[in-house]
């Protein structure tokens, strides 16, 4: 298996995803999603520079300036000031989340094949961003704190930008600066929530609020 | 004549090595905690007064309790002597006998008699440690196996002489050796698994397994505990050394001062850890050692998709 | 048409050993409440035929002669080298079972009756020799049949204990419906193919897979694989200790003979998808077996559920046989059957080991639950060492046999790993070794808690501290198996010989020899070597200054009594809870008194879990068969003399009309 650099950074974006899963500490979830962005923006300038695309240059400056500069700030300053230490997981600990977030990045690996791409990389990106796709969707699923949720979705959306690198038609320059300004304005409309949410409850675990029903 | 030079250092290594790195363990927590500590070679001074010290045995106990440590003590040593730990290119007709599922079904051997010894006094701290010392092993062993599988599938062997004679995928020997590295703590009882110098018997595995054995068998099981030590922190410094292409081309002596370097920086290493970290909740044990399982599991798909 | 081959060959000593065996039948059931010498002797005299039957004989192939037939099908019986194992396995295990008999069934004297008991077993031994000679179905299903009412007629032997009744009715219900499918299986190859002989039968793609899949579920039934397990720690418990160690050990494998026989060698059922059926079955059964094993509290459960695991494993070994055979890689073809049918004799040795050990603590105690037993090692220490022998030998420790078969398994998914085709499949290679490693740790800690809790430590109530240590027969047969453990472990080569024979027979020539390469005989001597010099320096020591025997440090609180011992179930206890989704684990505490926090006068801890196939799956599916059945029957049998007499008329139209339009 030929990897070229790219896609052996993919892997491990994948990996740092993976091992996301495992850990509770909300704050460590925040650098993982620091390095994960970091390690995406290194991506696209190494594939601007291969195919002198200077956009993808100024975008993955934009992503990495909002994506793991500013909105890891703003959350790790969330957590700080609601004294979040832990989130121990809803259904599935840790354990069991680690195992099946493994699961996922083979599940990825095996339908590298499946997918086409450009002809700079392998296949193994796309199969990559699948499984990071999928983790996301994991971590949004089993977290119980409404701010791990939200590095799940954090890492979906890293996970949909790898695969639309991976693309040789890519999306607009203006489409995809556009969806990241989204993300950063829907991250902070989720931080006053959770703010106003801790304010008024006193916690921001999702289980509780289904007693809102009532 | 070079096999002779060979086999003579690693010996050497076997007689020497294990207390001196149980020393410098200790000393570097000793720096790390900001005391001066006892000295390097206390390990030795310690085993020479508890050779001269009688024993007392429970009345409960019977023969399992007198001759698990021997057991433990002899497996440990064959086993030292077979694996090659510090470098050691030991002949090749011995690869047979190094088998990586005979070592570690032999360690788990040893395993299995120093359990038995434990429940065999009726105290229930001995059925505590034997019971967490149970469930330890059981989430580590699948790790072993698939790493170490791992690493043998870019050999083409199962021998552990034949992996470690040859090269390796450097992303799989790194994953590997850093699983064996936290395999290594849980097996060894360091932190943050277990913390070896704790009082209190709630908190510990090995300890507690030991509790009852004093004088000359308790020496014996430290002697053993530190060949262990050797044996587990120098697969793991063999295994990240072959991440290194140019290791196999050293000349003998090169080749085993690297590698004890290793194995004593290693050993600093879980020194400086245990220094820093916190001993884990019980409960979170799984959850710590799942991360080497899932190294292992990455390197293992790393392997398979290199053999073509 | 009549080959009656009446001298020379393995068939004349097979034979003899059948001859044998009838006699201590009829002499069984003439005799009934004879001491055992009497039939433990011609008991040992058949196994020795065999087993020389086993050993030296040569292959045959004989049909019995022409009034021997039923309509035009006749017996016949082949030996060849498979079957070759099984009656050497047969032979080997009967032996310490006679010799284990007689002491053991003393103690039962009063509730059983022992020539029945006697005959019962001889019946069983020589149904278990006809199932592994059969050649067709007939001869077959006979066998087969005498096999399930003697074992029946064996486990009900107490049968003045309900308990022992109701299992024993579970055990032969499970067995009917396992015969039903093989019998619906064999009907529908008979019509496929034309023919009752099973070498005649070669069947392939998907219209070997009916077939098939449902001799399987009959074989696997039979096994006691999952999920069709459900009888085997119901029935083994219940059957006295010596009935235990031969089906656990001998009667279970017959199956797993025929699996062989039809499945692996010889090109009989051909599709791919029984090769991964078998190997995702073995290691569910394999990882179900040991984790309910570690949550059982009686001894013979334990044990039951630990022969779920190695049937299992057995079955991952014949999956990765047909895997290797339906990719064309003959070296796995060959180690997968060779360590499943390794395995096979391993386990046979060390679980008859285990059970006998077993019954021996329950014949001298009368206690089977391991929180009332402790510290027999004192008042039975040759049992003991035995028991010892025969964990370590379960938990594949080398040298001693179990770790033969589970390295060459190992191996196997080695194999697999570089020679698979896909990546998929290579890293399926891996991730089984992975998961055996799994299991074996789980085996360690079983056995562990079983031996620690059973012999070690304190007594835990009057019947454990007044034992005394077993009789001359009981001891002889667990000494015989220990040495043999410890014999087959060391001697680990030999047995690859006749091993290699049997690979022949899968088509390709053997490549067995060259595989085990472990110098486990040196080894083994080495370590003892330095055990002895370690023994006798340390002795040396010891002169001067000897050990002081004291109380266990209990932290100065003064004599603390066993209770304050580990228990079983504290033992299993963060294993339990770290599967405990599986099975519902849940633990119940009641602390009550005055104050139930500082001072408290009874604490009660409840550990409950659930078998969810047993709840949710099979014990509906049983009561709604039941009351379709009532129901049914009831509108059937309306007692009306009429409606019975329409019934005969409507019967009797149809046959008339069938015999008719011919």
């Amino acid at each position: 298996m030929n990897l070229s650099q790219i896609d052996l950074l993919a892997a491990v974006i994948a990996v740092l995803a993976v091992w996301m899963c495992g850990v509770t500490r909300v704050k460590t979830q925040v650098w993982g999603l620091v390095l994960q962005t970091t390690v995406l923006s290194g991506i696209s300038v190494m594939l601007s520079l291969a195919g002198a695309r200077i956009e993808l240059i100024i975008l993955a400056f934009v992503v990495f300036m909002i994506k793991a500069v500013a909105i890891p700030f703003f959350l790790y300053r969330a957590a700080k000031r609601i004294s979040i230490v832990q989130d121990k997981g809803v259904s599935i600990g840790p354990t069991l989340s680690l195992m099946i977030g493994c699961g996922l990045l083979f599940i990825g690996y095996f339908l590298t094949p499946a997918f086409a791409v450009s002809s700079m990389m392998n296949q193994v990106s796309a199969g990559m961003s699948l499984a990071l796709i999928f983790i996301g969707m994991l971590l949004m699923i089993t977290r119980r704190l409404a701010l791990s949720q939200v590095i799940g979705f954090l890492t979906m959306e890293n996970g949909i930008f790898l695969y639309s690198l991976t693309q040789t038609h890519h999306m607009p320059i203006l489409v995809e600066m556009g969806i990241v300004f989204e993300v950063l304005i829907g991250v902070l409309i989720a931080g006053v929530f959770i703010f106003r949410i801790n304010r008024s409850f006193e916690h921001i675990d999702v289980t509780d609020m289904r007693r809102l029903r009532h | 004549m070079r096999m002779l030079l060979i086999m003579i250092i690693h010996l050497i290594n076997l007689l020497v090595l294990p207390l001196f790195l149980v020393g410098v363990i200790r000393k570097v927590k000793a720096l790390m905690q900001n005391r001066i500590g006892a000295p390097i070679l206390q390990p030795f001074y310690d085993l020479a007064k508890m050779f001269r010290k009688a024993e007392t045995v429970s009345k409960t106990a019977s023969w399992v309790f007198l001759w698990a440590p021997r057991i433990g003590v002899a497996v440990s040593a064959v086993v030292a002597v077979l694996v090659p730990w510090d470098g050691a290119l030991l002949p090749s007709g011995w690869a047979p006998a190094t088998n990586f599922l005979l070592v570690l079904y032999l360690l788990a051997l040893s395993k299995f008699f120093t359990m038995l010894a434990a429940i065999d006094t009726g105290s229930a701290f001995g059925g505590l440690g034997a019971s967490r010392e149970a469930t330890i092993s059981m989430l580590v062993e699948p790790t072993l196996v698939i790493g170490i599988g791992a690493l043998a599938l870019g050999a083409g062997n199962t021998n552990l002489l034949t992996i470690y004679a040859g090269q390796a995928n450097p992303f799989v020997a790194i994953l590997v050796g850093a699983a064996l590295l936290l395999t290594a703590l849980a097996e060894l009882s360091r932190m943050p698994v277990d913390d070896p110098t704790t009082h209190l018997e709630l908190t510990m595995v090995h300890e507690a397994m030991i509790l009852e054995y004093s004088g000359r068998s308790l020496a014996v099981i430290e002697y053993a505990s530190a060949l262990r030590t050797c044996i587990f922190l120098g697969l793991a410094a063999q295994t990240l050394l072959h991440a290194w292409p140019a290791y196999q081309d050293l000349p003998i002596l090169s080749r085993y001062a690297v590698g004890i370097a290793g194995v004593v920086a290693l050993g600093s290493a879980v020194a400086v850890a245990e220094g820093v970290l916190v001993k884990l909740r019980w409960r979170s044990v799984p959850n710590f050692l799942a991360f080497a399982a899932v190294m292992g599991l990455l390197a293992a798909l790393i392997a398979v998709a290199q053999v073509r | 048409m009549s080959e009656f081959e009446l001298w020379g060959g393995s068939g004349s000593l097979c034979g003899v050993a059948l001859f044998t065996w009838l006699a201590v039948v009829l002499t069984g059931l003439l005799k009934r409440k004879h001491s055992g010498l009497l039939f433990a002797l011609p008991t040992i005299i058949g196994c020795a035929f065999l087993l020389s039957a086993a050993l030296f004989g040569k292959n045959s192939t004989q049909i019995l002669p022409f009034p021997l037939f039923l309509g035009d099908v006749g017996f016949r019986f082949v030996i060849d080298p498979l079957s070759r194992w099984f009656l050497g396995i047969i032979g080997l295990i009967g032996i310490p079972v006679a010799l284990f008999s007689p002491g053991y069934l003393h103690h039962l004297r009063h509730r059983v009756s022992l020539g029945f008991v006697w005959a019962g077993l001889a019946l069983l031994m020589i149904s278990m020799v006809g199932v592994v000679l059969a050649a067709n179905v007939l001869t077959f299903m006979v066998a087969w049949e005498v096999m399930a009412l003697s074992s029946f007629a064996l486990v009900i032997a107490d049968h003045e204990q309900r308990d022992i009744r109701r299992s024993a009715f579970i055990y032969l219900g499970a067995t009917r419906t396992g015969t039903a499918f093989l019998m619906l299986g064999f009907i529908w190859a008979h019509h496929l193919t034309g023919s009752w002989v099973f070498s005649e039968w070669g069947l392939s793609g998907t219209a070997a897979l009916v077939p098939a899949l449902l001799i399987f579920v009959g074989l696997a039934t039979k096994a006691g694989s999952w999920p069709f397990h459900l009888w085997l720690p119901i029935a083994h418990p219940a059957a006295p200790a010596p009935v235990s160690a031969i089906m656990s050990g001998v009667m279970i494998k017959t199956a797993i003979y025929m699996m062989v026989r039809l499945f692996v060698l010889g090109n009989h059922f051909e599709t791919p998808a029984l090769g991964p059926i078998l190997l995702i079955l073995g290691a569910i059964s394999a990882f179900w077996g040991v984790i309910f094993a570690l949550l059982q509290q009686d001894l013979k459960r334990l044990l039951a559920y630990s022969s779920v695991e190695n049937v299992g494993i057995i079955m991952m070994g014949l999956g990765m046989s047909l895997l290797g055979k339906s990719y064309g890689i003959p070296i796995l073809t060959q180690l997968g059957l060779a360590a499943a049918l390794l395995h096979t004799l391993n386990h046979a040795l060390f679980k008859s080991l285990l059970f006998l050990g077993a019954g021996a603590v329950d014949a001298r105690t009368h206690v089977r639950d391991l929180e009332r037993l402790g510290g027999l090692i004192h008042r039975m220490p040759w049992t003991a060492g035995a028991f010892v022998v025969g964990s370590a030998a379960i938990c594949a420790l080398p040298p001693l046999n179990g770790f033969a078969g589970e390295w060459m398994l190992y191996q196997g998914f080695f194999g697999l790993a570089q020679n698979g085709e896909s990546v998929g499949l290579r890293l399926g290679g891996l991730l089984l070794m992975g998961w055996l490693a799994l299991i074996g740790a789980l085996v360690i800690a079983c056995f562990v808690k079983a031996v620690g809790v059973v012999f070690l430590g304190n007594p835990r109530s009057q019947e454990a501290e007044r034992a005394r240590e077993a009789g001359k027969g009981m001891l002889a047969a667990q000494v015989i198996l220990a040495l043999l453990c410890i014999g087959l472990g060391i001697a680990a080569p030999l047995v690859i010989n006749p091993l290699g024979r049997i690979a022949a027979q899968t088509g390709s020539p053997s490549l067995l020899q060259n595989t085990w390469t472990i110098p486990i005989a040196l080894l083994a001597l080495i370590l003892v070597g330095t055990i002895g010099v370690l023994a006798v320096w340390l002795r040396e020591l010891a002169r001067s200054l000897p050990a002081k025997r004291f109380i266990t440090w209990e932290c100065g609180f003064g004599d603390l009594g066993p209770r304050t011992q580990y228990t079983a179930s504290s033992f299993a206890q963060p294993i339990s809870r770290l599967f405990g989704a599986i099975y519902s684990y849940a633990v119940e505490i009641n602390i009550k008194g005055r104050n139930r926090r500082h001072f408290p006068e009874t604490v009660a801890v409840e550990m409950m879990h659930e078998a969810h196939l047993e709840t949710k799956v099979y014990a509906p599916l049983l009561k709604s068969i039941q009351r379709m059945a009532s129901v049914f029957l009831m509108r059937l049998q309306a007692g009306s003399i009429h409606q019975y007499l329409i019934y005969m008329a409507v019967v009797l139209g149809v046959l008339i009309w069938l015999g008719v339009s011919r």
